[in-house]
């Protein structure tokens, strides 16, 4: 039976169509996600196809500084107190603090994968910071904070890394566990009597006028964009979030790259935690609370992709800014803060759609 | 069954072969992918790998390659032995491979898909004006054009990718050694006789090539030697001249 079938089929070439792998469907299925492959074809009316192609151009390519400036004006309009020298400041330390963790978060995102601990990382840093500074000095303090920012990104890195779970999950959970700690190591109190020194990390300012986090945050956020924009590591970070697979076969260390910025992300939440407790001269256990949420809806309205491998640092601060604008427009108006975590996670949905809708059209 | 080693003559052991696989064997969760397969190539030759769909073809060029790591066995470079040194650590003795699925990141662009894993820096930073510049004549050569090297790799279309993929190739150090898995798999008549030439012309330049092809055509047009597979054993290695087509069929569906 079977030398028959070869007889007949003297031309091996043709047999291939039921022995290839199946792996050139996959070049097909792109071809329908790629939107201008779909307005191109002939069927329809050309204008309106080339007025939607510019409609989604201007979604996908949004730019988000120019909204963020039109939100200030918007608010400004609406609370002459909005761009006054106090609120001023007091919205780019909310910008700074929870900047801080953004940076991590957009790191630890182009790879693919989310870090929800980092509200948690930013209690317990406080807390650690603020104990260890009153007993042993300010620099003791901040460098048992990162030091412990350093670990519990370690930790979160191998769970996610080198033990294959995935990172919702493992970082859920170090979220919870993490809060846990904090309470612990406060015995459920807020902290306060830290020295003059730690108190002025937080409330300082600079020139009199730009706030002391801002400066950090802002120096921070240079070194990582560029790290992350003109570096081999910033490079590889984006090969691991788009392809896994392919980063292994290229021979990029996916493993060490990934527990590396978790690493980060839990050393600049610590950071932020210990900004916040020296502004707030006291350290909660609870505080931080829902700010994973904001990190990340922010960084995803900014236009870094969920799905990995796309967006830059400067993208999801800047959408971090537009959020904590409108909070801090809410808070003006003196719409209660319960409402914070509902436009927070309408935020996040929207973004979530949007970014959805953008790798679909897939215009860069 | 007749292996053909007598059609061609073996080294004596103290040379050295630019590539040698001594009774490689890999185990996928039970299922016994590679059973003690042992081969050698010499400098500007080419083989064809051929064999049934789960023969493992694959499986033995990403052993070679440093993607999978045998069970047991030796696998030995220029003569020192290749151990857990992975994709990057086989590279750099000069074993490059062109995977099946072509292994790029789709939403990142030309240049960034070429150089992966081997970007060119200037003091610690990416030159990204050089990379461009290289990616623009690795293309040239390849007869490709790409509009725009700043689209995703995603928009292009396959015969573009296969072309960005082979690409990767002609970074850095010339290999000696080129592992193509299914290189002309959705390609064209016209694409896949350019790659052929491509393969020819490296030959020429003295660099060594396995070929996966289910395509016996292509085999035939540019392979020196041929090695069958079937269930992960090598059921057949026989000089291109000394071989028929059906022969080899024979040999992959174990008819003989």
């Amino acid at each position: 039976m079977v030398k028959f079938y070869i007889d007949e089929v003297k031309d091996w070439s043709v047999i291939p169509g039921s022995l290839k792998t199946e792996h050139t469907h996959t070049k097909t299925e792109y071809s329908k996600l790629d939107g201008r492959a779909r307005l191109s074809s002939p069927s329809g009316n050309k204008k309106r196809n080339t007025r939607i192609t510019r409609l989604k151009e201007i979604i996908a390519k949004r730019n988000t500084f120019i909204i963020l400036i039109g939100f200030l004006i918007i608010m400004q309009l609406l609370n002459p107190l909005f761009l006054q020298l106090d609120n001023l400041q007091n919205l780019l330390r909310q910008i700074a603090i929870i900047g801080i963790i953004g940076i991590g978060t957009v790191m630890v995102i182009i790879t693919g994968n989310f870090d929800l601990s980092v509200g948690s990382m930013l209690a317990l840093g406080g807390a650690v910071g603020s104990q260890v500074s009153i007993t042993w000095g300010t620099g003791w303090g901040i460098s048992a904070a990162l030091g412990l920012g350093l670990v519990l990104g370690l930790v979160n890195g191998l769970v996610v890394a080198k033990f294959h779970i995935h990172s919702l999950i493992a970082t859920l959970s170090t979220m919870g566990l993490i809060r846990g700690l904090a309470l612990l190591s406060t015995s459920e109190s807020n902290i306060s009597g830290m020295p003059e020194s730690y108190l002025s990390l937080g409330g300082g300012t600079l020139f009199g006028f730009i706030p002391t986090p801002f400066v950090i945050f802002i120096i921070i956020a240079l070194i990582s964009s560029f790290c992350l924009a003109k570096t081999r590591f910033g490079r590889h970070l984006y090969v691991v979030g788009v392809n896994m697979e392919a980063a292994y076969l290229a021979g990029i260390k996916a493993d060490a790259l990934i527990i590396a910025t978790y690493m980060y992300s839990g050393m600049l939440a610590v950071l932020s935690g210990v900004c916040l407790t020296s502004y707030y001269w006291s350290a909660s256990p609870l505080v931080g609370k829902g700010w994973e949420l904001q990190a990340i809806a922010g960084v995803v309205i900014g236009g870094v992709s969920i799905f990995g491998g796309m967006g830059t640092i400067a993208e999801g601060l800047v959408g971090i800014a537009i959020v904590r604008s409108i909070l801090n427009g809410l808070f003006l108006s003196n719409i209660s803060v319960y409402y914070e975590y509902i436009v927070v996670g309408i935020l996040l949905v929207v973004a979530v759609l949007l970014n959805i809708l953008i790798m679909r059209w897939r215009i860069k | 069954m007749s292996t053909g080693e007598s059609s061609f003559k073996r080294k004596a052991s103290s040379e050295s072969y630019l590539l040698e696989v001594e009774n490689v064997c890999k185990n996928f969760s039970g299922i016994r992918a590679l059973r003690g397969v042992s081969f050698s190539m010499e400098e500007s030759e080419v083989i064809g790998l051929v064999g049934d769909n789960g023969a493992g073809k694959s499986t033995l060029m990403k052993i070679v390659s440093g993607a999978y790591f045998p069970d047991s066995g030796r696998i030995s470079i220029k003569g020192k032995e290749v151990k857990h040194l992975g994709p990057g650590g086989v590279r750099e003795l000069g074993v490059k491979m062109v995977y099946q699925d072509l292994a790029l990141a789709d939403i990142l662009d030309v240049p960034k898909n070429i150089f992966m894993g081997m970007e060119i820096t200037k003091f610690g930073i990416l030159d990204d004006r050089k990379m461009n510049k290289q990616t623009r004549a690795i293309l040239k050569r390849l007869k490709t054009t790409i509009k725009s090297l700043r689209q995703p790799v995603c928009n292009l279309s396959g015969g573009q990718q296969h072309a960005v993929a082979i690409g990767r190739v002609f970074i850095g150090k010339a290999p000696s050694l080129l592992l193509l898995d299914e290189p002309t798999a959705g390609l064209g008549v016209e694409e896949s006789g350019k790659l052929l030439d491509l393969i020819r012309t490296l030959r020429e330049q003295r660099i060594s090539i396995i070929l996966i092809s289910h395509n016996l055509d292509h085999i035939f047009q540019v392979a020196d030697r041929i090695i069958v597979l079937r269930n992960g054993e090598k059921v057949g290695e026989r000089l291109v001249k000394e071989i028929s087509r059906k022969e080899v069929v024979e040999m992959m569906l174990g008819v003989v």
